[in-house]
């Protein structure tokens, strides 16, 4: 992206001309034709229209976005209608764009505003987006020269613990990494002992990173709570680990739905779910009782529908009936010591 | 014959010269803003998810930015008879043609990641509704040993398949009947459906931020010019290029002759008459000119239904050995599906009628035997989409027309456009852009192949 910056076509170049050519889709109401003209070092953004319903149809803007947004910084760029847009106020007018709400929504909407008038602006955001996601690409790279050294165990340790979780080897204590993300090399001397509880609560971990949890046959027990970038295409990635899965905790993972929850139906081991505190669920009650009858030989955590009201009936009355929701342990999430 | 019509053009100079006046409104310049630009490079005639998944791959794969100036023509913005916002929403690797399998595994790639390819600034990220659960493919004695061998190709090109014999697959799913079944084929990654809705309001929005260019209407005329050739073998040729595209606006007789260098012809189950405007078909029979584009619309019904006892929450797609398939929507135990018609049974196309009774007579009963907790179910709704089905060999055509020399296919794919959208908007592009097509191999697909009568049939039509 920086050479089409840098090719002229962008800072100097001719502005790429609005055309009014795009249909409307419902004939939207125009926004306030807004063109800055500053001729300090910001660069003027072309004039365009807002409508509200999708994104606004830059006039032929011809640049390439590839934003890569994490879960959390979508918020940041929420597409918020500006107060000022309604031709009450002039567009000079800066004073009418920071809303009395707070200074974190002040923040937004000035950037926002500033991205829509300057390209720079623009790019910088861009910019700052993508190097968050590419961070979390790298550090969900293979570790394939400790697996071709050590094994796929001790890989899929270092992997672990290098991004904060914990990781228990067989007959062994857990090994935490200290806050600075490093860990002692004794983990290197456990060549033939395979790994058999992983505490992953609150890593980074995507798709890409399963790559080194996947192998781990012998792996009992699994703590994904809180990831911030396990979502249900991660889980569809879990059948791998049937075999020996015993135990899964998912709790607070904000991208997981019930879509991802259904393909847990191949983990025919499992004997311990934790599905409590899923945002991404809409009705938790009634995907609690249909995961329990997925998984008959499982015990489900979950939230408890049994005191959420007289239509979430339990469909099956032979299913184990839970008296109050597991507290979410955060210390030792297995039960394996 | 009148050269000037003095009147008129001196009534019109007045009115000019009125409307310039002070406190007159001003009619001096039309008003232009529905019609399409005059000119554009590339013209996209179809707005489903094809049309535009070629128009943002262009826009991806263009050497700089802003080179190409692309043009959608959608004559139906509300997409009420596409069949794109129709359709069932599955994506599967389970096909008996290479391709077909590189062109899905690409395309749920696609989707994994689709808030990395489709993210505009200030935009929420998409969500697909992608339901992971897999396809579910039953054969019976006749076909098994086909699925065998169609299940090797799959794995080979990295799907991950597995084959089920019917004592596993009772094991696995017991609300099916396993009577008849000799083999059963279970996607157990990478397959599922999703929301062809949200993928299409997503392509829109960044296709739109892309900077391509959209109109309400419909192409009614090609302007064309022929150059006559000698071949290799001595014989003449008639090659024909495209230079205009009349589009018509909506509900009035007006409109543009949008100049354009090259016609993407991406109008699905429309797509065979299209080609005909372009002459596409119109020679004597047997020759190059006289083969048509073998594409129409072929109606199919989709049916919700509400079974309290039916299977649970982890069903896959499941395809039935007699043509059937279903799968579970949402949580409250309803179920869509529905069955292809044999050639005897084909409905009329002419509208989107749903024959009810086609559910009770060929639906319910295969459904019933194969699962039978169907036997109680209850109908709640039903619609009718298009397939823009190859009448040939059932498979899509992609890349250019040998005579009529700008205008490309992508169209044709019967039933499984929706999945392989992203993997055919980049071959179109690539081959537009290169000359070539790059990643995945699509020269089978060709045009040419109707008139060398080489069939390269999908044998896994749902």
């Amino acid at each position: 992206m920086r050479e089409s910056v840098r090719d002229g076509t962008r800072w100097w170049g001719e502005r790429p001309a609005p055309s009014g050519y795009e249909a409307q889709q419902d004939g939207g109401t125009q926004g306030v034709q807004a063109g800055f003209e500053l001729t300090v070092i910001l660069l003027p953004q072309p004039s365009k229209c807002r409508e509200h319903r999708l994104a606004p149809p830059h006039p032929a803007r011809d640049s390439e976005r590839r934003i890569l947004q994490e879960p959390g910084s979508w918020e940041f760029l929420r597409l918020i209608p500006p107060k000022w847009n309604g031709g009450k106020r002039g567009f000079r007018d800066l004073s009418g764009v920071v809303t009395p709400e707070g200074n974190r929504r002040k923040r937004r909407t000035l950037l926002q505003f500033l991205s829509d008038h300057f390209c720079d602006m623009e790019f910088l955001r861009e910019n700052v987006l993508q190097k968050q996601m590419q961070k979390v690409s790298l550090e969900n790279r293979s570790f394939t020269i400790i697996q071709d050294k050590y094994g796929r165990d001790i890989a899929g340790a270092c992997f672990i613990l290098q991004h904060g979780g914990s990781v228990k080897f067989r007959d062994r204590e857990w090994i935490r990494s200290d806050e600075y993300r490093r860990f002692s090399a004794e983990v290197l001397k456990f060549q033939a002992v395979p790994v058999e509880a992983i505490d992953a609560s609150g890593c980074a971990i995507n798709y890409h990173g399963l790559d080194n949890l996947l192998p781990l046959k012998k792996l009992q027990c699994l703590s994904l709570q809180r990831c911030p970038h396990v979502d249900d295409w991660c889980l569809s990635r879990l059948y791998l680990l049937a075999d020996s899965l015993q135990e899964l905790s998912l709790a607070g993972c904000p991208q997981i739905s019930e879509r991802g929850l259904a393909c847990l139906h191949h983990l025919s081991n499992l004997r311990r779910l934790d599905i409590s505190d899923l945002p991404g669920v809409e009705y938790p009650g009634l995907t609690q009782i249909l995961v329990e009858e997925m998984l008959p030989n499982c015990e489900v955590v979950g939230t408890d529908w049994t005191q959420e009201g007289p239509e979430e009936q339990p469909q099956d009355p032979a299913s184990p009936i839970h008296a109050k929701p597991a507290a979410r342990d955060l210390g030792d999430p297995c039960g394996v010591s | 014959m009148v050269l000037l019509d003095w009147d008129g053009k001196v009534s019109e100079f007045k009115k000019k010269i009125q409307s310039i006046m002070p406190g007159e409104p001003s009619n001096l310049m039309c008003d232009t803003k529905h019609l399409p630009p005059e000119h554009s490079d590339v013209v996209i005639v179809g707005g489903g998810v094809v049309g535009l998944s070629v128009a943002f791959w262009l826009k991806k794969l263009e050497k700089r930015q802003g080179a190409i100036r692309v043009l959608v023509v959608e004559r139906d913005h509300t997409y009420s008879k596409a069949s794109t916002g129709l359709s069932v929403g599955g994506i599967r690797q389970q096909f008996s043609l290479p391709q077909n399998v590189q062109l899905s595994l690409f395309s749920v790639d696609f989707l994994r990641n689709i808030n990395e390819y489709l993210a505009v600034v200030d935009g929420p990220p998409l969500d697909l509704q992608f339901n992971p659960l897999g396809y579910l493919l039953l054969a019976s004695e006749k076909g098994a040993a086909v699925l065998e061998t169609n299940v090797k190709m799959q794995r080979q090109e990295g799907a991950k398949i597995s084959l089920m014999s019917p004592e596993q697959l009772q094991k696995k799913f017991p609300w099916i009947n396993t009577e008849g079944v000799a083999l059963a084929s279970y996607g157990l990654e990478n397959e599922g459906w999703f929301d062809p809705w949200s993928l299409l309001q997503g392509l829109r929005r960044k296709v739109q931020s892309m900077g391509v260019l959209f109109c309400e209407g419909e192409v009614t005329r090609f302007i064309t010019s022929s150059n006559s050739m000698r071949n290799s073998d001595g014989e003449e040729v008639n090659l024909k290029r495209i230079h205009e595209v009349h589009v018509k606006m909506d509900n009035s007789l007006e409109y543009q002759p949008v100049e354009c260098a090259i016609v993407v012809n991406a109008a699905g189950a429309w797509s065979g008459q299209l080609a005909e405007l372009a002459g596409i078909g119109k020679g004597p029979p047997g020759t190059l000119e006289g083969t048509k584009l073998p594409v129409e619309p072929r109606k199919r019904f989709v049916y919700l239904w509400h079974c309290p006892q039916g299977p649970g929450l982890e069903t896959p797609l499941v395809t039935d050995t007699s043509g059937v398939y279903f799968r579970r929507e949402g949580l409250s135990n309803n179920y869509v599906g529905g069955r292809s018609p044999t050639e005897e049974e084909e409905p009329d196309p002419a509208d989107l009628e749903v024959d009810h009774d086609f559910f009770q007579n060929k639906v319910w009963p295969h459904l019933a035997q194969r699962v039978p907790a169907f036997e109680a179910l209850k109908v709640h709704s039903a619609w009718a989409g298009y397939y823009d089905y190859n009448t040939f060999d059932q498979n899509g055509v992609v890349g250019p027309h040998p005579l009529v020399v700008n205008m490309y296919f992508a169209s044709g794919f019967s039933g499984h456009g929706l999945q392989h959208a992203p993997g055919v908007g980049r071959a179109v592009a690539e081959v537009l852009l290169g000359g070539c097509f790059q990643t995945i191999d699509m020269t089978p697909f060709l045009f040419s192949r109707f008139y060398l009568e080489e069939k390269v049939l999908e044998q896994n039509i749902i």
